[in-house]
């Protein structure tokens, strides 16, 4: 589903991605974890086309996508819950949602995203600005989700969150990911979060992958090992 | 009779200014040529009572109705036209943009003193909108000023109506309010730079026809309204259009009421030193919007 070879991320002058590659298979899962400042959200936002690429290459479904703009990412089957959320604050839930319809056909908001998220229901007139946190990073959720999307890509969506809330986005995502073959990248530092959803991991290092393996081959206490200062 | 003045300036500047402001919304675009886009509009109306007056003498009547639609339509394709062939390349460069528009905004000029008269032109009255409502004893309202003050009206509704109750304003809203992450939503944010830019010339274009039911029309009319203009949409707030519209309202009242008792430039400066004043205290404008982010 996602290809990822090879690929260096600048900001100006500063080299921040080394040579970052991975592959994801349609319907699976990779945690992508590391310490704050290691190049985890840099790299997401080359996946999704905020930052170029130096060299290397990305594909979405077998498609390169090097060089594309976001949209064209986003219709291909790419959606992003970008790290703080990133809602329109003047825009309402509803609205917010709307915004992430480009590409599908329907032409108001379905049903079962008010069903995955509740709140957003009760919410859906209020301006995205006035929501919580926690609201919010579920306002993020539904308004990928809506796209329909064949790859996922989430930044730490545990950020910030109450307990209770982050094992309702947990179930949320599992039981969609069991509705379809929606493959998912997920970037987070709660290792228990990522645990439960992720079948392969990587960890992050000043932008490179230092450590790489699948949930039957990888040991937790080595993870764990890079993830303390 | 001062208020009424004041009235239809502030539809010009309300025209204006609305395109101005959503153009710099959403693009951070502060268009030098948007005087000269209203002198277009103001152009086109005039070539189209030349035809009419021309070709079709029995249809004089309808012809300010044309002229407004073909102003919006002219105007909008120059923007887009503009858009896609110049300002497109220079977004990362607001200088440059400021530059570049201020060129386009000297070759219109010129092209209009050279290609269709370096002095002013004016567009007949068609008998409808002759003629005054006596509304009572004294108080005498020119119907020209009223269809203006109905026009402005009418547009800034659509305007409204566009923005917030279709999907391509929820496309624009989106884009100003985040453009990174509008892109990111599946928004094609090139496509409403485009669209959102012809509709603010548009916008001018309209503010053009107006124009010359008010008073003549020459290569410069733009330029002294685009200071005006900026005024407007500073004062007013960038984020919000009903501040756009209010404070076009009072700078339009103001300007009417100040040159009553004084010399115009000394009404510019005390409208200028009055708003310098409020956004000391409000830098965000008078009507910043209160919404976390
Ligand atoms: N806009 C920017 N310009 C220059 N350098 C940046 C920029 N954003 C991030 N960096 C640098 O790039 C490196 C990686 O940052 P990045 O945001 O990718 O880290 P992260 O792994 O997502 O951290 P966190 O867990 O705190 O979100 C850091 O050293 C950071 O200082
Ligand atoms: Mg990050």
């Amino acid at each position: 589903m996602l290809s990822v070879d090879a690929i260096n991320v600048f900001y100006g002058d500063s080299h921040v991605i080394h040579n970052v590659a991975f592959e994801l298979g349609q319907g699976e899962t990779i945690a992508i974890m590391g310490r704050n400042g290691m190049g985890k959200t840099t790299l997401l936002k080359s996946l999704i086309g905020w930052l170029p690429t130096r060299s290397g290459k990305v594909k979405l479904a077998g498609a390169p996508m090097d060089g594309a703009p976001s949209y064209q990412r986003v219709s291909q089957g790419m959606a992003f819950v970008p790290q703080g959320r990133m809602i329109f604050p003047f825009l309402t839930v509803e609205e917010n949602i709307l915004t992430g319809m480009e590409h599908v056909k329907e032409k108001t908001v379905p049903k079962w995203i008010y069903e995955t998220f509740p709140v957003l229901l009760e919410m859906k007139h209020r301006k995205g600005g006035n929501l919580s946190g926690g609201q919010q990073q579920q306002l993020a959720i539904g308004r990928a989700l809506v796209t329909r999307p064949r790859l996922l890509v989430l930044d730490e969506p545990t950020e910030g969150i109450q307990p209770s809330i982050i094992k309702d986005i947990g179930r949320a995502i599992t039981y969609l990911r069991g509705q379809g073959d929606m493959a998912i990248v997920l970037v987070e530092q709660y290792f228990d979060f990522a645990r439960e959803l992720a079948d392969s991991f990587a960890v992050m290092d000043r932008g490179e992958i230092v450590l790489a393996g699948t949930r039957e081959t990888l040991r937790e206490d080595e993870v764990r090992g890079w993830m303390t200062v | 009779m001062q208020a009424f003045t004041g009235l239809s300036i502030f539809t010009i500047l309300m025209l204006m200014a609305l395109g101005l402001a959503i153009v710099f919304g959403l693009m951070g675009v502060i268009n030098m040529a948007h005087g000269e886009l209203m002198a277009m509009g103001a152009y086109t109306t005039f070539g189209v009572a030349q035809f009419f007056k021309a070709f079709l003498p029995g249809l004089m009547s309808i012809y300010v109705i044309v002229g407004i639609v073909l102003a919006f339509i002219v105007t909008s394709i120059f923007g887009f036209l503009l858009e896609r062939g110049l300002i497109r390349f220079l977004y990362k460069r607001p200088l440059d943009t400021l530059l570049a528009t201020w060129g386009i905004s000297l070759i219109l000029q010129q092209v209009y003193r050279q290609f269709i008269d370096s002095r002013e032109v004016e567009v007949p009255t068609v008998s409808w909108l002759q003629g005054a409502w006596q509304m009572t004893e004294g108080v005498t309202l020119p119907l020209s000023r009223l269809f203006i003050v109905g026009l402005a009206i009418a547009t800034a509704f659509l305007v409204y109506m566009l923005l917030f109750r279709t999907r391509w304003g929820l496309r624009i809203r989106a884009v100003t309010q985040n453009r990174a992450m509008a892109g990111a939503a599946g928004i094609d944010t090139r496509r409403v730079d485009s669209f959102t830019f012809a509709l603010g010339c548009g916008l001018a274009g309209i503010a053009g026809s107006s124009f010359t039911m008010l008073a003549s029309t020459g290569p410069t009319t733009g330029q002294q309204y685009i200071v005006d203009t900026f005024i407007v949409v500073v004062f007013g707030g960038v984020e919000s259009l009903l501040g756009t519209i209010l404070s076009a309202f009072i700078i339009g009242q103001m300007q009417s009421w100040f040159e009553y008792g004084m010399s115009g430039s000394m009404a510019r400066a005390s409208i200028l030193a009055l708003v310098i004043l409020v956004l000391y205290f409000r830098p965000n404008g008078l009507f910043a919007a209160k919404v976390r982010r």
